[in-house]
């Protein structure tokens, strides 16, 4: 794990005597290949508190500005202590029960669905809560509960059609839960006013398949576009900030060309760049690799361990009230490999495990351990 | 049978949806949050003033030409050429200038804005524009309807001395059964400024009908690019009948009870 947060999360764990690698399995679910434990040592992550009903906003909705101000600023700080402080330790098994089936699935479906979910110590930046979505008999979200941690970079993987796509839609209030909830810092997305729906999402950059410029404008524009509609910047404070971000991802030389006349990668790059260019809290990318070549994928996700970075850098001296997060969404194992922090498997519509890279790497659930090495044989079958 | 049920169904559906969608944007635009995007609407402004006069004015003045030629042989045969100007005057005010603005605007305006908003659709751009805490519908639609409110009365004014220039070239000049003098008596004989502005409301009708359709197909276009196609198709289909439909019902309105031919005294 080369990331600045990954070895920061590693010496965490690794100094945490209270964690050792097999116990703080977090919540599972007691699925008979996963390992279980008597004796449960849980953890501060928001997954951890237990699920609020149906369409019901979780805890984190009623956290109030101030406690999560208090929180931000001295996360850094109380990284450890807080890990240790939010553990308890049981001496009877507390699993809860396993979750049913969804409606009009078999157990069987889910059976290698161990829910479990080990501790990253941050909180959640974005939190599923039995989310649902449906299209017309087309079933996507299954009561999906997931959470991307603060200051993290976070992938979400999964078979094709597993609705990683729709969960980044889900989390802008591009699309609605037909059940359950989202909560971005704390707050409920499908409960939101049009008016704090379009603020809130300032808080996102969102990296599109292909980018999503807008085709009627050159490169520098569709950079500027953000920092003209929501800033109040003069125009050379806008060519500042936008020929840094074009530096960053090697398009500075490209500006005055029309999307039309880029590459995709060239694209996806440009996309990036806008996406960064308010400096969200939370960057979402959505299959930042797909059509791209082996080594252009590889500097892609260098790029966003970079910028990813140099965020963290900039919030703690800002002291920002929430670290960048970082989600990605991939098909590709080596990207995974290479750039996350934390992990979320999904399939059917729910999270098989979910964990910091390292406990996912060594997962011993054979559905995990089959997506994270590419193999044809396993659980996964092209059914 | 029920088949047959479920497709005036799916109209009156689509209907519906059609008119609570324009209603936002129409609400966009009266409580004056599209103002915060006035540079936009002054770019569609300017693309509408660029790509689409000529056209409507062009086909204007071509209809113009015809009522002229129709008008003239008729009252020719009827014995009374002194009257070929109320042919032109009623048929270019009331009804065919209003129509081949609105024929000229579905077809150009209507399935350019489809189009446009469709693809943009389709390549994520509008959501990458909402992600941005920016409304696709103030922002896109919002900002063409009001510049179609601001640009098209002017065009259209400009259209109507387009129609009756035409008609005049054809009657007097081209056939010449009445001189210019006794033309233009009777030519306004038979239409009055109330007319002028009659004419106005129905062809501005047509215009926020036709922005309003074209954004309600393009903003909610699926399918790629098939779907996109035939989405433009469809809105297609509407705007003619909504142009139609206003025309009729305008006349009815306007002139139905009161025709206000001054024949015979």
């Amino acid at each position: 794990m080369e990331s600045f947060y990954g070895r920061e999360n590693e010496e965490q764990t690794s100094e945490t005597p209270s964690q050792p690698r097999v116990t703080p399995a977090g919540t599972s679910y007691g699925s008979d290949e996963a390992p279980t434990s008597d004796i449960a040592s849980v953890a501060g992550s928001a997954h951890e508190h237990e699920r609020p009903s149906e369409g019901q906003p979780s805890d984190g909705a009623q956290r109030s500005d101030a406690d999560q101000r208090s929180e931000g600023g001295q996360r850094e700080e109380e990284g450890d202590q807080r890990e240790s402080e939010g553990s308890r330790v049981s001496v009877v098994n507390e699993q809860p029960p396993r979750p049913e089936p969804p409606e009009g699935a078999s157990e069987d479906e889910y059976k290698w669905h161990t829910y479990k979910v080990y501790p990253s110590g941050r909180p959640d930046a974005v939190e599923f809560i039995d989310t649902y979505k449906a299209f017309g008999k087309n079933r996507i979200l299954r009561g999906l509960n997931m959470g991307l941690p603060e200051g993290m970079v976070s992938m979400i993987l999964g078979p094709s059609g597993t609705g990683k796509s729709v969960c980044i839609k889900h989390m802008v209030g591009l699309l609605y839960p037909d059940q359950g909830d989202i909560l971005v810092h704390g707050t409920s997305v499908p409960n939101m006013a049009d008016d704090d729906l379009f603020e809130m999402r300032k808080k996102f950059g969102l990296l599109f398949q292909d980018g999503a410029l807008f085709g009627s404008m050159n490169l520098y524009d569709n950079v500027a576009f953000p920092l003209r509609q929501h800033t109040e910047k003069g125009e050379d404070e806008v060519e500042d900030t936008v020929m840094r971000r074009l530096k960053e991802v090697g398009l500075a030389e490209a500006r005055e060309k029309m999307p039309n006349e880029l590459s995709g990668g060239m694209r996806k790059r440009a996309g990036f760049a806008r996406a960064l260019v308010l400096e969200p809290d939370i960057v979402l990318f959505d299959e930042p690799d797909s059509g791209l070549d082996p080594v252009r994928t590889a500097l892609l996700g260098e790029l966003i361990l970079e910028i990813h970075r140099d965020m963290m850098e900039d919030a703690k001296k800002a002291q920002k009230q929430h670290l960048p997060t970082f989600a990605v969404i991939t098909h590709d194992i080596m990207s995974a490999r290479r750039v996350a922090d934390y992990i979320n498997v999904l399939w059917r519509g729910r999270i098989v495990e979910a964990g910091p890279a390292e406990d996912m790497l060594n997962s011993d659930n054979p559905f995990i351990r089959q997506f994270l090495a590419g193999e044809s044989q396993g659980p996964l079958t092209m059914d | 049978m029920g088949e047959l049920a479920a497709v005036p169904r799916g109209w009156i559906e689509a209907f519906g949806e059609m008119v609570k969608f324009g209603g936002r944007i129409v609400g966009e635009v009266a409580r004056l949050r599209v103002l915060k995007y006035f540079g936009e609407t002054l770019r569609q402004a300017g693309i509408l003033i660029l790509t689409s006069t000529l056209v409507i004015w062009g086909l204007v003045f071509i209809i113009g030409l015809q009522c002229g030629i129709e008008g003239a042989y008729f009252n020719e045969s009827t014995g009374t050429p002194a009257y070929s100007g109320v042919f032109a005057a009623w048929c270019d005010l009331r009804e065919l200038v209003p129509l081949c603005f609105g024929y000229m605007m579905a077809a150009k305006v209507g399935t350019g804005i489809v189009a446009e908003l469709g693809s943009m659709r389709i390549s994520d751009e509008i959501d990458a524009l909402e992600v941005m805490g920016i409304s696709g519908i103030t922002f896109l639609c919002a900002t063409r309807l009001l510049a179609a409110l601001l640009v098209l009365p002017f065009v259209y004014l400009c259209s109507i001395g387009a129609g009756f220039l035409a008609s005049y070239i054809a009657v007097v000049q081209q056939i010449g059964y009445v001189s210019s003098g006794g033309f233009f008596l009777i030519f306004w004989e038979f239409q009055n400024p109330p007319d002028m502005l009659f004419s106005l409301i129905k062809a501005m009708g047509m215009a926020v009908v036709i922005v309003l359709v074209g954004c309600y197909y393009g903003y909610n276009a699926s399918g790629g690019p098939v779907g996109v196609g035939t989405a433009t198709a469809k809105s297609m289909v509407a705007n003619i009948v909504g142009v139609h439909l206003i025309s009729m019902l305008g006349t009815q309105l306007f002139w139905g009870a009161n025709p206000r031919a001054p024949i015979g005294g």
